[in-house]
């Protein structure tokens, strides 16, 4: 049965790519966290959805020959979302981060 | 009958036939497997133990102009399977008609049907699913009733023609049914147990959970040039044995193409032989032996004898044979029912307007497969998908299929009765 299901995922893969392309990428475990909280990460909706939005600002970030910042900063997740859709506040820390690690250091021609 | 009378060898190759059934409804051990375990057993007690049969005429009790058509045809739907060009239309026809819901739902349900007629019901029901399953956010789908609904129409959908399944093969090939009567009988058929289907499905709603606005934007063709050479080695194989041009046997001319499918139509051989389900062909193989076992011991004829009451009313014997092969396969594999009750029918006085029972053979194999999640390959792949993806146990799967088995063969009854003269 495992291989009659093995055969589905591949005939879903090509289909998805199709309809809506993918990647697979493998994420190895960073030092310092647990195995098992790292085996969960695939059936995390909600790192799936952060992982999404990562790849979309990544890219066109890149695009724009900038780059996307990662920052642990710790707030429940409803505050995290209220922040990142408050254009006010991305504002403000775009102009801290400017400011704070120097205009040079941002262009992207160096 | 008194069962008194079997002889020893008669009682030990009918225990053999037994734990083979057995072995087949527990699936304590892989299909092919408990086949071929049953297989070396007939043959120590037939042919070493009781000298029923001699062990060199084992061979005979193989039909391997079956077995040889089974494998091209098998080879033949793998090339065509790789193409994509089923899953282009599906894209197609989804893309066509994302807004208007019913209408893509009975789409999907002839697509479903017309994949299963060309390839067989287990890679039908895996393409279909892997389609639903791909387009379920996209296009908001309650994936539980679609994939249930795909499940159904792959098992009653495969009487449609003659390659269609296993079980047709056997019925066809034993009777001298050539394509164009099989197809003339049992297309119209499996046509409407899926117009009904899908009118079911729609009347009873929740086809959808949301109301999704998304678009289907394919963003990467399918091979053009595979997908062609690989359809048209297909069709010119239909063509071939619909119109029995080369006057060559059936089973020649599936190798034949087997063969220009596996040189011309793209896919990578090895991609081809890696999929083609060999079990089926050790499992068939196998059981022809079992089944060879029991008719070299006479307990055929002694089954004849038993049903010789029941045979002299014609509608009830055709009632008796649709229900009891449709029961049977909802708990043990079609393959099987159908080789027992092909050779039963054999065995049976002619002129018993023969053909009526062969087809209720047919039908009530496929259809059966609906009954229970385990009782065919498409049942079993589509609960498991079910619940993979949804979380639903196959006994729910078993709730909404097995209605639907007992309303197709209630109709099934009706149609052979309408077309047989019985009525």
């Amino acid at each position: 049965m495992s291989k009659r299901l093995e055969r589905f995922e591949t005939l879903k893969d090509e289909m998805e790519k199709v309809i809506r392309p993918f990647v697979r990428l493998k994420i190895y475990k960073p030092e310092g966290v647990s195995l098992k909280d790292h085996a969960k990460l695939p059936d995390d909706p909600d790192f799936r959805e952060r992982l999404e939005k990562l790849v979309f600002l990544y890219i066109k970030s890149k695009e724009e020959g900038s780059f996307v910042l990662v920052l642990p900063v710790k707030l429940s997740p409803d505050n995290v979302r209220k922040l990142e859709d408050n254009k006010g506040f991305i504002g403000k820390v775009n102009e801290l981060a400017e400011e704070m690690a120097g205009k040079d250091e941002l262009d992207p021609t160096d | 009958m008194n069962w008194i009378q079997l002889t020893d060898p008669q009682l030990a190759v009918l225990g053999v036939f037994l734990l083979s059934i057995l072995l087949l409804i527990t699936e304590k051990y892989h299909r092919a497997t408990s086949a071929m375990i049953s297989a070396a057993l007939m043959v120590y007690f037939g042919a070493y133990v009781y000298h029923l049969f001699d062990p060199n005429s084992v061979f005979n009790f193989i039909d391997w102009h079956t077995l040889l058509f089974i494998v091209g045809v098998l080879i033949l739907v793998e090339g065509l399977s790789e193409s994509g060009l089923f899953q282009a239309m599906g894209i197609a026809v989804a893309k066509t008609l994302a807004k208007r819901r019913d209408l893509l739902f009975i789409s999907f349900m002839f697509l479903t049907l017309a994949v299963t007629l060309f390839l067989a019901n287990f890679p039908a029901m895996l393409i279909m699913g892997a389609m639903t399953t791909s387009l379920k956010d996209k296009l908001g789908l309650n994936v539980k009733k679609w994939i249930v609904y795909e499940a159904v129409i792959c098992n009653s959908g495969a009487m449609g023609l003659m390659i269609s399944s296993i079980p047709n093969l056997i019925v066809a090939l034993n009777f001298g049914i050539n394509f164009n009567e099989f197809m003339f009988y049992a297309l119209p058929l499996s046509l409407i147990l899926t117009g009904v289907t899908a009118l079911i499905g729609i009347i009873s709603g929740d086809l959808y959970k949301e109301e999704v606005s998304a678009r289907i934007e394919p963003t990467k063709p399918f091979e053009r040039g595979k997908l062609l050479r690989a359809s048209f080695i297909f069709l010119a194989f239909l063509i071939l044995i619909v119109l029995n041009l080369p006057k060559l046997p059936m089973d020649l001319v599936a190798f034949l193409m087997a063969a220009f499918m596996l040189w011309l139509g793209g896919a990578d051989p090895d991609n081809i032989f890696s999929n083609v389900d060999w079990s089926t062909v050790f499992f068939l193989a196998s059981f022809y032996v079992v089944v060879g076992g029991v008719e070299s011991a006479g307990l055929l004829k002694y089954a004849s004898i038993m049903l010789k009451g029941v045979y002299a009313v014609p509608l009830t014997f055709l009632t008796v044979v649709l229900w009891t092969s449709g029961l049977m396969s909802g708990f043990v594999d079609n393959i099987p029912v159908a080789l027992t009750f092909a050779s039963l029918l054999k065995a049976l006085p002619s002129g018993l307007g023969g053909r009526a029972f062969a087809f209720a053979v047919a039908l009530g194999s496929n259809i059966g497969g609906n009954l229970t999640y385990f009782a065919s390959p498409p049942s079993l792949v589509a609960s498991s998908i079910l619940q993979r993806e949804e979380g639903i146990s196959p006994m729910e799967f078993t709730r909404y299929s097995a209605p639907l088995t007992l309303l197709h063969l209630l109709i099934s009854e009706f149609y052979l009765m309408l077309i047989f003269g019985f009525l």
